[in-house]
């Protein structure tokens, strides 16, 4: 009961947002979007791959989940920044506070209120893969529809990821546009940077790929073997095995939302 | 009569700042409790601990004899500072969102909107509001799921004349049913009006406190002139019962004590040969005295 008041209040707040139905329907568009501007098109013979296994089973749950990477590192990242932001840019977070909300009660309306976008966007994804993946398969069976199936459970690790991210990010910086920027430039950037030109030249070591952006892309790689083996054939090693990249996600996750507890429970409003 | 807060020697430093002292206060049932001081002397810092937004470095205060544990405050209704909403929904929004927090179901939001006068308005967005508008939808908001007890900061802050006599007529109304008040203001005219109760703070620490009345009726002071002034001065700092003597014009002002009448300061003069040309009584009035308690701390 506690849960859904939790999930009650966070609706009243932001179901009539425009910046979260805007966000929403990009997501609501461009995940079978992405699938059905690839359908029917010609790559030339130079592509590693065959592009009809991007929307078939078994491949389609692959190809998604890596789509859906970039399509919520933007979505649900921006959902965590804003979430988290907008409470401090209007001061609600203290309004609440001083309204009657505990400070616990506001984390967890957080949380469960990411989970349930979460479970609603997987959902979606399972529904957009089954859909087209049903439509464009020929003759599909149960065991080729499910054989990769395991992708769509890391792409909802993908989700809690950019989300814990994006409110990490919110609970440190505080005003909206700046968090956007930073979360941004952190993602596509920063971390890089420092990974390709600190990290390697000061210590050459694998512990250059446990960096929190770069272990969630690598939950999700491009499914494709063939660019892979190259590379690891070459004798570098450029991803983390999917074992890797979900421990390391997973204690990214849990440190940060300790550290956002910790936060929300201690300062000064 | 119940304590609605208690608070007990709290302390709240930023860096080196000292915002509070060791401030210890006692609020019970039915008081309109005014929290004077003077601009960054701790009232909002101590509002803000109470309210469970700031963190106090020691000390601690008790809310409904502990009744209500952590969720006390959703009994009780406040303004404090700026009114804050989310500024992309309504009022009827903003309002239903602090509903559901304080758990409060059978609110009559129209009617409160009437109250406030903001039932015309109700439908638009909260960034369109004047301050005005702001502050009124603030009070609206504290009195969602009917709180037995109010605490208002400094509520006509920024305001238009006509607004503050707005907010100032629905706090009045708001007393008027026998609720609990907390208002802390620097505006004495404000807490005169309002409130019954009064604790005065400076730099942190809790300087006085009592009723108005008391403040108001128990410290009267004379005013006196005579031809020698110097020797009125003189007889004044050495005669029992008067406090404070000091030149005001061409006028000497002094307290006095309650149980020195204005008639025996004549008479003793009299005696010394001073003849007084001019003798006023006065109850000093709430500014007075609380300039006369800062500028002493």
């Amino acid at each position: 009961m506690k849960a859904l008041y939790l999930l009650q209040l966070e609706w009243k707040k932001y179901k009539n947002y425009r910046l979260f139905q805007v966000l929403f329907i990009g997501y609501l568009i461009l995940l079978p979007g992405i699938l059905w501007s690839i359908v029917g098109r010609e790559f030339g013979a130079g592509v590693p791959f065959d592009p009809v296994t991007i929307y078939t089973f078994p491949d389609i749950w692959e190809y998604m989940a890596y789509f859906g990477n970039w399509l919520m590192f933007f979505f649900l990242g921006f959902v965590g920044v804003l979430t988290i932001t907008n409470e401090h840019s209007y001061k609600t977070f203290r309004q609440n506070i001083i309204s009657g909300l505990t400070r616990h009660d506001f984390f967890m309306a957080k949380v469960l209120s990411i989970l349930a976008i979460i479970l609603f966007c997987t959902l979606y994804f399972i529904l957009v893969g089954y859909v087209v993946g049903s439509y464009y398969t020929r003759d599909p069976q149960w065991d080729e529809m499910t054989e990769h199936a395991g992708a769509i459970a890391n792409f909802a690790l993908v989700c809690l990821a950019y989300s814990v991210y994006g409110l990490l990010l919110g609970v440190l910086v505080k005003r909206t546009g700046f968090a956007l920027f930073i979360y941004m430039v952190a993602g596509m950037f920063l971390e890089k940077i420092f990974r390709w030109l600190i990290h390697k030249n000061v210590f050459d070591n694998v512990s250059m790929h446990f960096y929190p952006f770069n272990s969630v892309n690598d939950l999700t790689p491009w499914p494709s073997p063939m660019i892979r083996n190259a590379v690891e054939n070459s004798g570098m090693r450029l991803f983390l095995t999917t074992g890797e990249a979900q421990i390391t996600v997973w204690i990214y996750i849990l440190l940060f939302l300790a550290f956002i507890y910790w936060r929300i429970r201690k300062g000064d409003l | 009569m119940e304590k609605i807060l208690s608070i007990q020697n709290l302390s709240k430093k930023y860096g080196n700042i000292t915002a509070l002292d060791n401030l210890s206060l006692d609020i019970h049932r039915g008081q309109v409790f005014g929290f004077l001081g003077p601009n960054g002397s701790g009232k909002t810092t101590t509002l803000g601990i109470v309210l469970g937004i700031l963190g106090a470095n020691s000390g601690g205060y008790e809310w409904f004899e502990g009744k209500y544990g952590e969720y006390h405050r959703r009994r009780i209704g406040s303004l404090l500072e700026t009114p804050n909403f989310y500024a992309y929904l309504n009022a009827d929004q903003n309002l239903d969102i602090v509903a559901h927090i304080k758990k409060s179901k059978n609110d009559n939001i129209e009617e409160i909107l009437d109250i406030v006068n903001l039932k015309h308005r109700r439908k638009s967005k909260f960034s369109t509001y004047s301050l005005g508008m702001k502050q009124r939808l603030a009070i609206a908001s504290a009195m969602i799921g009917d709180p037995d007890v109010y605490i208002f900061d400094e509520p006509t802050n920024g305001l238009d004349p006509e607004g503050i006599a707005e907010i100032r007529s629905i706090i009045l109304r708001i007393a008027s049913t026998g609720k609990t008040i907390f208002m802390a203001s620097h505006i004495l005219d404000e807490v005169e009006k309002v409130c019954s109760d009064v604790a005065i703070i400076k730099n942190g620490k809790l300087l006085a406190t009592g009723t108005v009345g008391h403040i108001l009726n128990d410290i009267p002071t004379i005013q006196v002139k005579a031809t020698d002034m110097m020797a009125l001065e003189n007889a004044l700092k050495n005669m029992e019962g008067l406090t404070d003597v000091r030149r005001l014009g061409d006028l000497i002002e002094c307290g006095i004590s309650p149980n020195m009448k204005p008639e025996e300061v004549n008479r003793r003069l009299q005696q010394q040969n001073i003849v007084l040309g001019h003798l006023t009584v006065k109850k000093k009035r709430l500014e007075e005295e609380f300039l006369a308690i800062t500028n002493n701390n």
